[in-house]
Order: structure tokens, then sequence, then C-alpha cells
């Protein structure tokens, strides 16, 4: 690649100049063509970088990807094709080439130059030949390395793993601070026992005496060679020496055997086999924390399987007569624990769970003792999918009994209650609703309110029951939400609860709306007895507003309508000769709509 | 200049119109089901090639067995040309391309790979096209020509390039090998890397040691790099690799052992086809297979008597406390899991017996069998506290065969037996000539197990040689058309006086007496 003389060997970074020639700059055709090549490699390194930044944003078979992949490639076609390779290097600041500095103004710390310069990686040669798989396969490497905690990044390693023909890297030696001291010092302790060097060794008398004899039958086989004699160093090797069509298909068959060895159902296996085993049991707590630790990391990672493979194995374990079932027994307590069962609340509170369904059989492999942890998960999760999945999972492990539903909403903050009441609303039971008459009485209205909700939705008897004492409710919502329902039902209870709400001199100070509510319940219930209560609410003098209109004295005047009894009739007829012009209007009104 | 032309015009010959692809290069409509079947029959070829060319170095194209193994070779080849158009291998980066596919090695073909490989690279080629319209009297004679042994030198692929013309081979084209073709078969460099990779993965190993001994947790990242570069350099340089496995430092065999098992396992999963990844895994499992025995009393472990009931114990005891502690290297899932398998499993025989005991239905994990064998095979041939003299290595083979099946897995310890030879790399072996050698490569060949590539240490008289002599024990006498040695036995290198770890090492002996 051409390099302007004056600044050769110097980076320098590419940024619009004022376009001055100095005195010592080459002529105007050597500056264009560098200017063209740099404008070029700028454009390739930019284009990679896009094209990470896109691979670590969509998902790979999206068609921007499909799109980039072609254009990259082309790039380097282009480039590749005038030039042997595209050599980079890295600094912190991001690429270099050719003397030219290509800063990465990404200000994401997972820019492609970054982590290529902290995985220790100093340059990067692209040769010619390279295509569109090697360099999107390069870039993936990258990619991977990205997605895995800080800590477990090794870049190096992950291309070391591809084996690209046509991308070489220089890489910071791991031992390179180490310093050469250490290495001498190795080879030092690499010293041999020392023999006693002799100049000359005579053979043995054994050696001497087996030489003599084959050359002898070497002679006597007619000298066609060592071959023919028949001298096996050892017996049967020759039979090591051939291959058969079936050695060849189980060989192969070891070979697929081995990409299942770094599997975490590989790891669990190991580590239950290491707790069956070991038969010191001072080692036994270690071994339960380190299984403990795993099965944690499991969940983290949504390896839900490999959870319930590890449940499976110690439960298999625990059963067992040997002497390994004790501290299966112990495992299981250990990681059955409100702690393991925090790192699945924590985990699905995360978010998004792929495999909804591997979730579901690990669940009901803890069993219900996992609910709470459900629910608070249910609580904090924003994935609605995720939500909906999790709230059938606590129902299906509640199967019906409400019981293991009620204790977890008494202890838990009112967020995690909100997602309880729906679920005990789904269950058909008298201990659900019992249930859901008691959150009706918590001290955080938003619960109160969540529980009428549900409370309204049941037929029996009971929830009327409940609902009442939410008559009596602080909140207005809740009271309103109770009697809307109680309005539809033909409850005793209820009736004279709102009757005596009515009659009390505090109906005067409520809500406009409640006032007319508790009419209209009566109105609904169109019952007898309550005809003097309305008809004193109609001849009341103060506290309906004063206007001529009055919508609660008309709400009166229809609910004694709706009555419909004689006392009724009489007390709207006279109403409607009243000298009062708001009682006329009221009782002419409701009269007239007869 | 004309033949650098006629090169040239060669080279565009041989990529242009071919439909073949450079390594890499560009690939339009890509066909995966394409590429395996492309890789079956390049492995194919590959196996036809080099049996044709090794047959070539013995016979004269009259024999029986040359006339079979050419018929074989071109009917392969002619089947190939009939629906690729041409057959091109490449090599380039040490790797082989078949029309632009790369051909990975597995334990069936790695003889036929190698010898390419080493071919290509000793002659300067890059490609070799063979062309449409190629007959059977063209391609005996190219047979012939490639089959020729001799050194490498700087002219070798323009002497190769003109021997062609003279020969009239108009349908085999040949191309000069570009940079990443031109590893000389026994690269000084190379060597440098390898023994520094050796030294470099047991600092590691030794790092990785202390910090368990202080209790700290320890990171594997400089020993996964450093097995790595083991594969790199089993991978460049196999027999150089195994040669330095006849390292065996008594003081420290901790570590050295586990090195040595590292090296061996890499290259025997190298000889299985494994891929880098997998060999690494392999590698860094090899390497921590014994680290529970950090565990065990150092009394224990130099005790030269036999050892009590309790004491065995405490032995067994490490493959366990082994596998726990690679968990605690930096967590379950930041290790090979195929570590913990071998460190707890390298001494569970195939039948279950050994240790640890398991009385049920269990299945030893292949990555353990291959480091049983690597593990058994160090053990046997190193200085122990309670074994006067190391076993040798010949011997040690022939017991390993006797647990064949049993104790090892059968088809592992074939591809073990193949890698190393009847004569073991490192072996001491007396020849009817009456000189002493030290085995330096098994020959490539399995079936010519007893004719190894050997360094002669000590002449007939049983003086010590002045400089490296390697010879290949299959060279024949041209006129007598038989071996010009032969192995009579392999002996003893302590009753010699043979450092063989510096024979290994640095070859000449003369060296080394100077320097004591």
């Amino acid at each position: 690649m051409a390099q302007n003389g004056s600044t050769s060997g110097t980076d320098v970074t590419l940024s619009p100049g004022d376009g001055r020639p100095s005195p010592d700059e080459p002529p105007q055709t050597d500056l264009d063509g560098r200017r063209q090549e740099t404008g070029d490699i700028r454009a390739l390194v930019q284009a990679l970088m896009r094209a990470f930044s896109s691979l670590l944003s969509y998902p790979s078979n999206s068609r921007v990807l499909v799109k980039q992949k072609e254009a990259l490639a082309a790039l380097f076609d282009r480039h590749l094709s005038t030039h042997d390779d595209l050599r980079l290097t890295l600094s912190e600041e991001g690429f270099h080439a050719e003397g030219v500095s290509l800063p990465s103004h990404q200000r994401r710390a997972v820019t492609l130059p970054f982590l290529l310069f902290t995985g220790g990686l100093r340059e990067i040669i692209f040769h010619v030949g390279i295509d569109a798989e090697e360099l999107w396969s390069f870039l993936d490497a990258v990619r991977t390395c990205a997605t895995l905690p800080e800590d477990d990044r090794d870049v190096e390693s992950l291309l070391w793993e591809r084996e690209f023909a046509n991308i070489e890297y220089v890489a910071v030696e791991e031992l390179e601070t180490e310093g050469a001291g250490e290495i001498e010092g190795w080879f030092r302790e690499l010293e041999l026992p020392t023999l006693a060097a002799k100049e000359n060794v005579p053979l043995t008398h054994l050696d001497a005496s087996e030489l003599v004899s084959f050359k002898a039958r070497l002679v006597q086989s007619g000298g066609v060679g060592r071959d023919a004699l028949d001298v096996e160093p050892a017996e049967g090797i020759s039979e090591f020496m051939v291959w058969n069509d079936r050695d060849l298909e189980q060989i192969e068959q070891i070979t697929d055997r081995t990409q299942l060895q770094s599997t975490p159902q590989q790891a669990v296996d190991l580590l239950s086999d290491i707790l069956e085993l070991e038969e010191v049991e001072e080692r036994w707590t270690d071994i339960i924390h380190l299984m403990d630790g795993y099965y944690r990391e499991l969940i983290q990672r949504r390896d839900f399987p490999s959870a319930v493979q590890l449940i499976g194995r110690l439960r298999k374990m625990a059963a067992g007569q040997e002497a390994a079932a004790a501290r299966a027994q112990t495992a299981l307590e250990r990681l059955l624990a409100p702690a393991g069962r925090e790192t699945i609340r924590e985990t699905l509170a995360q978010g998004f769970v792929p495999d909804i369904a591997a979730l579901e059989q690990f669940l009901r492999t803890i069993g219900p003792e996992v609910i709470p942890q459900l629910c608070a998960a249910l609580s904090m999760s924003a994935d609605n999918k995720t939500r909906e999945s999790l709230a059938e999972m606590v129902l299906k492990l509640a199967d019906g009994n409400a019981n293991l539903i009620i204790p977890v909403a008494k202890e838990s903050p009112p967020q995690v209650i909100l997602e309880i009441v729906p679920l005990l609303g789904r269950i058909p039971t008298a201990d659900a609703l019992r249930g859901l008459g008691l959150l009706a009485r918590h001290s955080d209205s938003r619960v109160r309110l969540a529980a009428v909700a549900e409370l309204v939705k049941r037929a029996e008897p009971d929830a009327a029951r409940h609902l009442v004492r939410c008559l009596s409710d602080e909140n207005l919502e809740v009271r309103l939400r109770a009697l809307s329902r109680l309005s539809m039902l033909n409850d005793e209870g209820a009736l004279w609860q709102v009757v005596g709400m009515v009659e009390h001199a505090s109906f005067y100070r409520r809500n406009r709306l409640e006032q007319m509510a508790l009419i209209e319940a009566l109105d609904r219930w169109k019952w007898e007895g309550a005809v003097g209560v309305l008809t004193q609410l109609l001849l009341r003098r103060r506290g309906l507003g004063g206007q001529d209109y009055e919508p609660v004295r008309w709400k009166a005047a229809m609910a004694l309508r709706s009555i419909g009894t004689e006392p009724a009739r009489n007390v709207l007829d006279r109403g409607a000769r009243s000298w009062r012009k708001s009682v006329r209007r009221a009782c002419r009104r409701a009269l007239q709509e007869t | 200049m004309e033949e650098k032309d006629e090169i040239r015009s060669h080279e565009d010959e041989s990529t242009e119109g071919t439909g073949n692809r450079a390594p890499g290069s560009s690939s339009a409509g890509f066909d995966t089901d394409w590429e395996k079947r492309m890789v079956q029959w390049g492995r194919d070829l590959l196996r036809r090639f080099y049996g044709a060319s090794r047959v070539a170095q013995i016979y004269d194209p009259s024999n029986v067995t040359f006339k079979r193994h050419m018929d074989s070779f071109y009917g392969a080849i002619q089947e190939f040309i009939a629906l690729e158009s041409d057959v091109q291998f490449r090599v380039a980066w040490l790797s082989l391309f078949l029309n632009g596919v790369r051909i990975k090695t597995d334990f069936s073909s790695f003889a036929a790979f190698k010898f390419l490989v080493d071919e290509f690279c000793r002659r300067g080629i890059g490609a070799i096209t063979f062309k449409s319209g190629l007959d059977a009297e063209e391609l005996t004679a190219f047979l012939r020509l490639f089959s020729l042994g001799g050194k490498e030198e700087s002219g070798a692929y323009a002497n190769f390039v003109a021997a062609l013309q003279k020969n009239n081979i108009s349908h085999v084209v040949i191309s000069e090998a570009g940079e990443g073709g031109r590893r000389k078969v026994e690269d000084q460099g190379d060597r440098a890397a390898a023994r520094s990779a050796f030294l470099l993965t047991m600092g590691h190993l030794k790092r990785v040691v202390a910090r368990i001994e202080g209790g700290e947790p320890a990171n594997i990242r400089g020993a996964r790099r450093a097995v790595e570069s083991v594969v790199e350099c089993v991978d460049r340089d196999e027999c150089y690799m195994l040669g330095l496995t006849v390292i065996k430092n008594y003081v420290n065999y901790r570590l050295n052992h586990s090195v040595n098992v590292c090296i061996l396992s890499v290259a025997m999963g190298r000889r299985l086809g494994l891929d880098r990844k997998s060999l690494r895994d392999l590698g860094i499992a090899a390497l921590f297979h014994d680290i529970g025995t950090l565990d065990v009393p150092d009394e224990i472990l130099s005790k030269p008597e036999t050892l009590t009931a309790e004491e065995f114990t405490a032995v067994t005891r490490h493959t366990l406390r082994g596998a726990e502690m690679i968990t605690r290297l930096k967590g379950v899932s930041q290790v090979p899991i195929a570590a913990m398998a071998v460190t707890l499993q390298h001494h569970l025989h195939l039948d279950l017996s050994g240790y640890p005991r398991i009385e049920r239905e269990y299945e030893v994990c292949p990555f353990a069998r291959i480091v049983a064998i690597a593990d058994y095979y160090d053990a046997m041939t190193s200085e122990r506290p309670y074994r006067s003299r190391p076993v040798r290595p010949d011997k040690t083979i022939a017991h390993m065969l006797k647990g064949a099946g049993k104790q090892f897995d059968l088809l592992l310890l074939k591809v073990f037996v193949q890698m190393m030879g009847a004569y073991p790399v490192g072996s001491l072996v007396l020849l009817d000539t009456g000189e002493l050698a030290v085995v330096v490569a098994p020959n490539p060949e399995p079936e010519l197990w007893a004719r190894p590539r050997v360094r002669i240490v000590r002449d007939a008289d049983g003086n010590l040689c002045q400089k490296t002599i390697d010879v290949n024990l299959d060279e024949t006498d041209p006129i007598a058309s038989r071996p010009l040695r032969n192995i009579v036995k392999a002996t003893d290198p302590a009753d010699y006086a043979i450092d063989l770890p510096r024979v290994m090492l640095h070859g000449m002996m003369v060296q080394e007496v100077a320097a004591r």
C-alpha cells in the first residue's frame, strides 16, 4: 500500500483539513491517490464496525444482516483484489491502518476494536481469499465474546477455535509480563538427571548375543529383511496396526460422543457422581455447596432441563438404599431451600423465558414450595407472555388449593399480592373466597380494590357478605364497586346496610356519585321497607344541593316509583303537589315517567 | 525465464475455468451437503493418492501391487473429473483443500494427509491439478516422479516442474506455494515453538497448582492459551512433540507428567479428527487430570515401598478430589466439563475395575479413555520412587495391549499404538548393523511398524555419534532390494549411557558430551 512520504510511519487521524498544500507535500496526484486509499480503508473499517454493531442488535436471520454481510464481503473483495492483505493494528482508541488512525466514535463499551484490544489483540491481518462466511465467522466470534461476563471473555481463544484460513492476528503473549527470568527458571527445573557419558560403550552381553542370533536367522530367511522373521516387540501388535470398516464406524461414534462431553447435563451427572462416590463425610458439605452453586447457575442461565436433571438425580439417589441416600437428601434440602428458590425468583423476574415448557417441568419438579417466588417473579417480570405463563404455573402448582397461595399473600408486599388476587379469583373454592375476603380488608386500598374486583365476579352468597363489609370501606372506589355488585343481588344484609347508610346523617356528606349509587341500589331492590327512608330523603330540606333540579332527590322519587306500592305512590302524589319546587319537580317527573 | 513463463502458464491454467475455488474464496451458492460430499471424496481420493505414491516408491510400474493402487487412484480421479471437471489439491497454511474445500484430516486419512502436506512443502508446491484428458500412462509417470525422495532444497519446485515437462506430463499442472505453503518439514522455528509450548504449559500448570495449594482461586486462562499452543505444535510437527514427552523430570514429576499426558492426548485426539475446540478441551482435561494428587501427602506419593491399605485409599481418592478441585478453578461452567470427567474417570477402566469404585452401569467418557491411555503410558515410562528403572516404551505398549478392551478402549489403543509405533518415539533400538539408534518418528504407514525413522546414537563399535544421523528404516538397498537396516530389539538406554531427552531435543550427541 502506498504511503505518503511525509506521514510514513506516523499515524494521521482522518479529519477534514483546510485543503491548503504545504511546501513539503508531495504532488497533488499522489495526495489524491492516498486520500482515495485512506478513504477506502476508512470505509472498510467503518463497515466492519457497523456490521459488528448490527450483529449485536439483530437476530441472525435478519435481512439487515444478510445485506451487510454481502456489502462487507464486496468491500473486502475490492480492497484485497488490489492489495494482498489488510493489516489493522489496534489501540485503545480504535483501529489503525497504513499510518491512518480510525478511531471508534461509538460510545458503547462493546465496540469491535475495544473487545479485540482488551482481549489482547494488537494486530489483525485479513488476507486475500477471505470470503463472506469467514468474515462473518470472525465477527460472530467477537460477538460471542461480547455476550459473556467480562471476567470470562477470552476473544483470542474464541478466534483460535474458528481456525481461520485467511485471518491472522497478533496477540499479547500471556507470559510476556512474567519476564524472561521465570521461563529461565523453568528451563533450570527441567534439568535432567545426568548420566555418566561415556565415549564408548560396547553392547551388553545379552544384546550382543541377540544380535548374533538375529543375523543368523536373517541369513537363514534368505536375507529378505526383518519383516519375514515374525519378531514382534509386543504380542499381537500387528493386529493393532490395521483398520477395518467396523473400527472406522466405532471411532466415528467415539468422536461423536466427545461432543456431548462438555454439556451441562454431563456436569450435573459428574457432580452427582462425586457426591455419590465421596465417602469422606467432611467433604460432603463442600460438595453440596458446590452443587448448590451450580444449580443456581443453571437457573440463572435458564437451563431448566439441566436443573430438572440435577433435582431428579438427587431424588433418585435419596430414594435409594445406599449410604449416599442421606447426603442426597441433605443436598436436596439445600437446593430446594428458600435461598435456592430466591434464585428462581430473581431469574424469572428478569423477564422473558424462552422455553416456558422447560420452566414448567422444572417448577413441577420442585413443587408448590416455589409458589411464593413465582408470585414475586410475576410481580416483577416485564414480559407479558412470561407473566401469563407464570400465572398459569402458579395455578397448576396450587392445583386448586387456595391455601397454598393465601399464606403467600399474607406475607407478601402489596405489589405481589396484586398478582395473587386474580389467581385466587380463578380458584372456585370457598377457601379462595375466604382469601379474597381477607384481602378485601387489606390495609392497602389497591389490594382491597383488586379483591373486590374479584369478589364481584363470584356468585356465592358468601361473596356478598364480604362485599357488604366493603360498603364501609374508607375508599370510595371500593365502596362503589361493592355497591354496584350488591345492587344486583337480593341480599338482605346488603339492603339493611344501604338503608342504614342512606338514613345516616353522613349520607349527605358523601360523594354525589355514591349517594346516587346507594339510591339506585334501593331502586333496584324495590323493597317496600325502604319507603320510609326514601320519603325522608325526598322531603329533605337541606343537603341535596338546593337547586331546582336535584338529582339525588329525583333518584329517591324514582326509587319510590319503582317500589310502586300504595304508600310509595301516595308519597309521590303528595310530593307532586308540594309547595317546594324541588320536591314537586322530582315527584312530577317520576310520575310522568311512569 | 522460459521455465518461469511455463510455470506461470500452468498456474493460470490451474485456476482458470475449472470451477475451482481458492481456499476460503467466495462460496457463491454455498451448499453444505456438497461440501460434506467433497470432504468425503477428498479423504477417499487422498488415501488413494497416498497409497499409490507410497507403492510407487517401492515397486516398479509393472508390479501387480503398483498396478492395483494405480488403477484405484486413476479410477477415482476419472470419477471426480466427470463430476467436477478438474481435481485440484492445494496446500495452504498447512491445510489441504480439494477444489477449494478444506479437507479436515481424520484418523483414517491422517497418514495420507501428513504425507501429502509434507511432500507439497518439501517441494514448494502450492497446488496440483489433475486435468481432464489425463490418461493412466501420464498418471503413472507423474506418480513415479512424485514418489522420488530427495532433500528439501531451494530449487525443488523448479526441478519438479522441469521433470514434468521432460516427461511430457501436461494434464497434471502444478503451481508454486505461496507463503502459507512454505513450511519446511523440519522447521527449526516450529521446534523452538514446540519447546516453548512445552515449557509454557508446564509453567502455567505450575502457577495454577501454586494457587490451589495456597487456597486461592486459579485462573486457567494462561493454561488454556498454553494448551492451544500445544495443539498448534502437535499439528505442525507431531513427531517432535511426541519426542518432547521423552523428557521425564524426576524431581518435578507431577508437572512434567501432566504436560506429557497433555501432549499425548492432544496428538491422539488429532488423529481421531477432533476439531480444535475439542482438542483444546481434551488438552486442558489431560493437563489437570492428576490435580487431585495435590491432596495426597508427598510421603505417600514418593514412598518407595508398597503402600498400606490406608495409603492406597488416600491415593485413589485423588480422582474424586481432583474433579472437585477442577470445579473450584473458576466455577463449574467456566472450566471444560470434560476436565471434570477426565479427572474423575481416568483410573476407571473400561470394565469398571480400577477406581473410583462404581457398582452400577456406568460409561467412561471418551476423553477419559484417551487420557487413561496417555497417563498409563507416560507413568510407566517414567522413573518413579517405587520403580528402580522406567519400563521401556515397547514393553509398556506390550503391557497395554494385554489390557485392550478391558482396561483400555481397544480402538483408542489402536490409535495410540499406531501413533507411537511398535517401537515408540524415544525407544532405544539395536540395529542389525550393530548400531544403536533412538526412534524419532514412527513409520507413517502403520503396517510398516518395524521400520520407523531413527537417530543413530552409537555406531557399531559403541562410539557416540559425532553428528545427527537420521535414517528411515524402510530405506532399501537398491541393488539387493532389501532393507538397509533392521531392528533387532529395543534395549535399555541406561545400559548405554544414552540421555534420551537430550537426543530428542538436540540431536547431536557430541555437544552433550562436550558440555559435560
